[in-house]
C-alpha cells in the first residue's frame, strides 16, 4: 500500500476506530489483523516467506526456552545430588544444544534473506569468475524479494538471541510474535525493534487519549512534509538530475547536488519514521526511534548512533559485541598485545569486529561492491578516530583546542557532515567509479557554473525553495535539540497553531497532488 | 470520551480551517476568467435569451460560430463546446442552460472519438475545464464527488490549487483577463495551418488508421441521458458530425464502421443525423480550413456554420436532404479521388 495515498490515510483512520472500540485485551488482534492486511496487500507470495520466518522465530525460541527451562528445574532439582562438575557439564551440554538450535534459526532466516537479496550479485560474481577461464554463468532467476525482509528477518533473529541470551522469555502464543514480525508501521522500514521493546507496547492495553491523537497526528503531518515536500519533491529532481549528468556539471554544482543527497535521504527516512511513530503515537504506542537529529553529530561513529539508531544498535548489539567479544578475538588481542605493543593489542580486537560489523551493515544495505565498499569506508573512517585519539588528545593539547566553544563544535558538525555526504553518496551515483568520479567533478577545471543556474535545469525558484526547506529543516532540528516540535507548538497561541498545522497540511497536500503516482521511499530497498 | 470529543473537535476544526483556506485559494481562481474556457460568468449573463444550444467537444467549440448562426437564422445560440469534455460533462452545462434558457434547439455535436472516449485513462483535465465553467461551490462539489474518482483528487487538488495561486497572483499585480468568449459566444476562432500532404504521403497513408469504435457504456449512458433531457423539455434535439481534415479522412479505414453506430443511434432514438463530412457542398480544403486534423479553424468555421444553417432551413422547410449527402465515406473517397486525383 503506498503511503502517500488517500487509500493509507483511510486505513489509519479505520485502524484507529477499530483499535478503540474493540475491548483492551484484543486491540493486539486487531493490529495483527491490519498488520496482515497492510502486508497481503503488497502480494500474498511476500506472506509465504513471511509466515516462515514468524513460524521459524517462534519455534526456536520456544525451543532454546523450554530447553533452558528444563536445564534449569534439572539444576534445581538436583541442587544437593549433582556435584560441581557435573552441573557444569550438564549447562555446557544445554548450552551446546541451545547453539545449535540458535545456529540452524540464523543459517535459515539469514540464509533466506542472503539468496533473495545476494543471489543476483553471486551470480553476477561467479560469472565474472568463470569469464576469467572462458566460461559463463547465466542469470535466469527472476525472484522479486519480499517487502521488508531485511528488517523483519533482523528483529526476528535478535529476539531469538536475546532468548538464546536469557535476556528476554519466550513468547508462547504464534499469534503474537506473528503480530512483532509483521507489525506494519515497521515491517517495511524499521525501526528494528527489540522484543523487550516492542512487545510491552504492543500487547498492554491502550486507551484513546487526546495528547497522543494530537502529537502523532502532527508528528504525522510533519513526517508527510518532509517526505512529499522536501524529498520527493524539492530535493530529488535536482538529485536525480546531476546523478545522472554529473560530468556536464561545474565542480560548485556537483558539490550542492551531493549535499542535497543528504538533505534528501533525511528528509525520506526521518520523513517516513516520523509518519510511523506519528501513527503508533496515535495508537498510544511508542516505536522505537531510528533518528536523534544526525547531521548534528560530531563525529561519523556519533553519527551512526543517531541514524537508524535501530540497525545501528542491531549490528552492535548482534555482530560487533559477540564478535568483540568472542574468546578467539580477545585471545588475539593478548597475543597482539605481547607481541606489538599495549596500544595495538587493546584496539586490535574491536578493530576486527569493526571490519567484520561494517562490511555486514554494507552488505545489508545493498548487493554491490559499492555498498560494500560504503560499509568499508564508515568503518574505515570509524577506526582511524580509534586509532588516532591518542595523537588527536596530544595535538589538540599542543594547539591549545578549546573543545566547549561553539565554534569548534560547529567546526566537528561541519566536518561530519561532509565525511558523511561524502560516503553516502558512493553508492547511489551508479557503480563505485560513477560515485568517486562524481566527488572527482567537485575538483574539475569549472568550479564555478558561470552563466546557468547553480544547479543546471533547476529554476531560480525551485533553488529558493529548497534552500528554504533545508533552512526550515536546520531550525527545526535546533528547536528539537530541547524539546519535541509538537511541546514547541502547542506553546504558540491557539490560532497560530492551527493556522500553522492547515497550512502544513495544505503545502502537503499540493504537492502529493503533484508527485502522484511517482517515488517510493529509498529506504525500502535496503 | 472527554478526550474522544475533544479530538473529534480539533480535527474538525482544522479540517474546516483547511477547506476554507483552500476554498479563498480556489475561488481566486473560480471567480476570475484568466483561461478561455471560463464563461461561467457569460452564460449567467445571457440567461433567458439563449433559444439554441450547440453541446459539443472541442471540434464543435471550433467549429460552429453561433454569430454566424445567429445572422443566418434569426436565433440567439450559444457554443457549449469544451476541451476534453466528457459526455457528462457536455449532460451537466445542458442541463444548467435548460434550465435557464428557452432552448428551442440543441445541436450535439458527435465526433469520430466522442463515444469512445476513455475519462480514465486521458485523465482530469477535461473535468477540471468543466468545474471551472459551474455557476457556484455547490454545483462544483457536486460535479466533482460525482465524476473524479478518489485516485484523482491530490491531482484535482493540485491543479486546482495551482491555479488559484496563479490567479491571485495576477489580483495581486492586477493582471486580471476579460472573459475570452463574450463576443464569440462560446466559439474559440483559431489561425489556419496547411495540412497538405504530398502525394508520395498520401499514397502511402491511406486508410493507415483506425479509430475507436467501441462505444463506452458511460457515454452511451450520458448520450441517452441528453436525449432524455431534451425530451422531457420538449426541445429539438438534432445530431451532427462537424468536418474534419479530408487527409485525416483519407488516413483514416473505419469511418463508415463508425458513422453507422452514431446513424443507428440516431434513428433508433428518433433524432436527426447529418454527418458533414459526407455533405456533398462542403469541401474544405486541408490548407485552408483546418488548425489541426481535427479542428476547424476560424476560415473553416464559418462557411461551415452558414452551411449547417443553410441545410436546417431546408428540412425545416420539409425538403429532403438526403440526396445532399454522399451515402458513406466510401463513396465520398471514390467521387473525390475520381473528381480531384488524391484530395487536391
Amino acid at each position: 500500500m503506498d503511503i502517500l495515498s488517500l487509500s493509507f490515510l483511510a486505513f489509519c483512520a479505520l485502524l484507529l476506530v477499530v483499535y478503540f472500540l474493540v475491548p483492551d485485551r484484543r486491540q493486539w488482534v486487531v493490529l495483527l489483523v491490519f498488520s496482515l492486511g497492510f502486508y497481503l496487500l503488497g502480494g500474498w507470495r511476500n506472506g509465504i516467506f513471511l509466515l516462515f520466518t514468524a513460524l521459524t522465530t517462534w519455534a526456536a525460541a520456544r525451543w532454546i526456552q523450554a530447553d533452558a527451562d528444563r536445564q534449569q528445574q534439572t539444576l534445581k532439582a538436583g541442587k544437593a545430588t549433582l556435584s560441581k562438575e557435573e552441573k557444569s557439564a550438564l549447562k555446557a551440554r544445554g548450552k551446546a544444544r541451545r547453539r545449535r538450535i540458535l545456529t540452524a534459526y540464523v543459517l535459515c532466516n539469514i540464509g533466506l534473506l542472503c539468496v533473495f537479496k545476494y543471489v543476483h550479485f553471486a551470480l553476477a560474481q561467479a560469472d565474472a569468475l568463470a569469464r576469467l577461464f572462458g566460461g559463463r554463468v547465466n542469470d535466469t532467476i527472476h525472484w522479486i524479494i519480499p517487502l521488508g525482509i531485511s528488517f523483519y528477518t533482523f528483529q526476528c533473529v535478535g529476539y531469538v538471541a536475546d532468548v538464546y541470551w536469557g535476556r528476554c522469555k519466550a513468547e508462547p502464543g504464534f499469534w503474537r510474535v506473528l503480530l512483532f514480525t509483521s507489525f506494519f508501521p515497521q515491517v517495511t522500514q524499521g525501526p528494528i525493534s527489540t522484543w523487550q521493546d516492542l512487545s510491552g507496547q504492543l500487547f498492554a492495553p491502550h486507551r484513546f487519549e487526546y495528547v497522543n491523537y494530537s502529537h502523532g497526528g502532527q508528528r504525522m503531518l510533519w513526517g508527510l512534509f518532509k517526505k512529499v515536500v522536501i524529498a520527493d519533491t524539492l530535493a530529488a529532481p535536482l538529485v536525480r538530475g546531476a546523478f545522472a549528468g554529473y560530468r556536464d556539471y561545474a565542480g560548485l554544482s556537483t558539490l550542492v547536488c551531493g549535499f542535497l543527497y543528504s538533505l534528501q535521504i533525511y528528509a525520506d527516512f526521518s520523513g517516513y519514521m516520523d509518519i510511523m511513530c506519528g501513527l503508533c503515537r496515535m495508537l498510544g504506542i511508542r516505536l522505537t526511534e531510528n533518528f536523534e537529529r544526525p547531521y548534528f553529530s560530531k563525529s561519523i561513529a556519533e553519527y551512526w548512533r543517531r541514524w537508524h539508531m535501530s540497525l545501528g544498535a542491531w549490528f552492535k548489539n548482534y555482530v560487533y559485541y559477540p564478535i568483540a567479544m568472542a574468546k578467539w578475538n580477545q585471545k588475539l588481542g593478548k597475543t597482539a598485545k605481547a607481541r606489538l605493543g599495549k596500544a595495538f593489542g587493546s584496539y586490535l580486537p574491536a578493530t576486527v569486529a569493526l571490519v567484520v560489523t561494517w562490511l555486514a551493515t554494507g552488505l545489508w544495505h545493498g548487493a554491490s561492491w559499492s555498498y560494500i565498499a560504503w560499509g568499508g569506508v564508515n568503518g574505515l573512517f570509524i577506526i582511524f578516530s580509534m586509532w588516532m585519539e591518542g595523537p588527536y588528545a596530544k595535538w589538540k593539547q599542543a594547539l591549545h583546542v578549546n573543545e566547549s566553544t561553539w565554534l569548534w563544535r560547529a567546526f566537528q558538525v561541519c566536518r561530519t557532515f561532509v565525511l558523511v555526504t561524502f560516503i553516502k553518496v558512493l553508492p547511489e551515483v551508479g557503480t563505485l567509479a560513477d560515485g568517486l568520479g562524481f566527488w572527482r567533478q567537485v575538483f574539475a577545471a569549472r568550479f564555478w557554473p558561470g552563466t546557468e543556474n547553480l544547479v543546471p535545469g533547476a529554476t531560480t525558484g525551485h533553488l529558493v525553495l529548497t534552500a528554504l526547506a533545508a533552512v526550515l529543516l536546520f531550525v527545526t532540528s535546533l528547536v528539537q535539540r530541547q524539546q519535541p516540535l509538537t511541546h514547541w507548538l502547542a506553546r504558540w497561541p491557539r490560532w497560530a497553531h492551527y493556522l500553522a498545522v492547515a497550512v502544513l497540511a495544505l503545502v502537503t497536500l499540493y504537492y502529493a497532488g503533484a508527485a502522484a503516482g511517482t517515488g517510493g521511499f529509498l529506504y525500502a530497498q535496503f | 470520551m472527554r478526550s474522544f470529543k475533544r479530538a473529534l473537535r480539533v480535527t474538525a476544526v482544522t479540517a474546516l480551517l483547511c477547506a476554507l483556506l483552500s476554498a479563498l485559494v480556489f475561488e481566486g481562481y473560480y471567480q476570475t476568467t484568466q483561461y478561455i474556457y471560463m464563461d461561467a460568468g457569460i452564460r449567467r449573463e445571457l440567461a433567458g435569451s439563449v433559444d439554441t444550444l450547440f453541446c459539443c467537444s472541442s471540434q464543435g467549440k471550433n467549429a460552429l460560430v453561433p454569430a454566424q448562426y445567429d445572422l443566418f437564422t434569426g436565433a440567439n445560440s450559444y457554443n457549449l463546446g469544451g476541451a476534453q469534455i466528457t459526455m457528462e460533462g457536455r449532460y451537466t452545462l445542458l442541463k444548467q442552460e435548460l434550465s435557464r434558457n428557452p432552448v428551442k434547439t440543441v445541436y450535439l455535436e458527435l465526433s469520430f472519438e466522442s463515444m469512445s472516449r476513455n475519462r480514465r485513462s486521458e485523465g482530469i483535465e477535461g473535468d477540471l475545464y468543466l468545474l471551472a465553467r459551474l455557476d457556484n461551490p455547490l454545483q462544483r462539489m457536486a460535479y466533482f464527488l460525482t465524476h473524479f474518482h478518489p485516485g484523482e483528487w491530490r491531482q484535482t487538488f493540485h491543479q486546482t490549487f495551482r491555479l488559484g495561486l496563479l490567479c491571485w497572483q495576477d489580483i495581486l499585480t492586477g493582471k486580471l483577463l476579460e472573459p475570452a468568449f463574450a463576443e464569440t459566444k462560446g466559439f474559440q476562432p483559431e489561425e489556419s495551418v496547411d495540412l497538405t500532404l504530398s502525394r508520395q504521403m498520401l499514397a502511402a497513408c491511406h486508410h493507415a488508421e483506425t479509430a475507436p469504435a467501441v462505444i463506452r457504456p458511460e457515454n452511451l449512458r450520458a448520450l441517452e441521458k441528453i436525449v432524455a433531457l431534451c425530451r422531457e423539455q420538449d426541445v429539438r434535439l438534432v445530431l451532427l458530425t462537424v468536418p474534419i481534415s479530408p487527409t485525416l479522412i483519407w488516413k483514416t479505414a473505419n469511418l463508415d464502421e463508425i458513422h453507422d453506430q452514431l446513424a443507428d443511434f440516431a434513428r433508433a432514438n428518433d433524432l436527426e443525423y447529418y454527418d458533414f463530412n459526407l455533405y456533398r457542398n462542403g469541401h474544405y480544403a486541408p490548407n485552408l480550413f483546418f488548425v489541426n486534423e481535427r479542428h476547424m479553424s476560424q476560415y473553416g468555421a464559418e462557411p461551415f456554420t452558414r452551411n449547417m444553417a443553410d441545410l436546417m432551413a431546408r428540412v425545416d422547410a420539409g425538403e429532403d436532404v438526403t440526396g445532399l449527402f454522399y451515402p458513406s465515406y466510401a463513396a465520398l473517397e471514390t467521387d473525390r479521388a475520381g473528381a480531384d486525383g488524391l484530395l487536391d
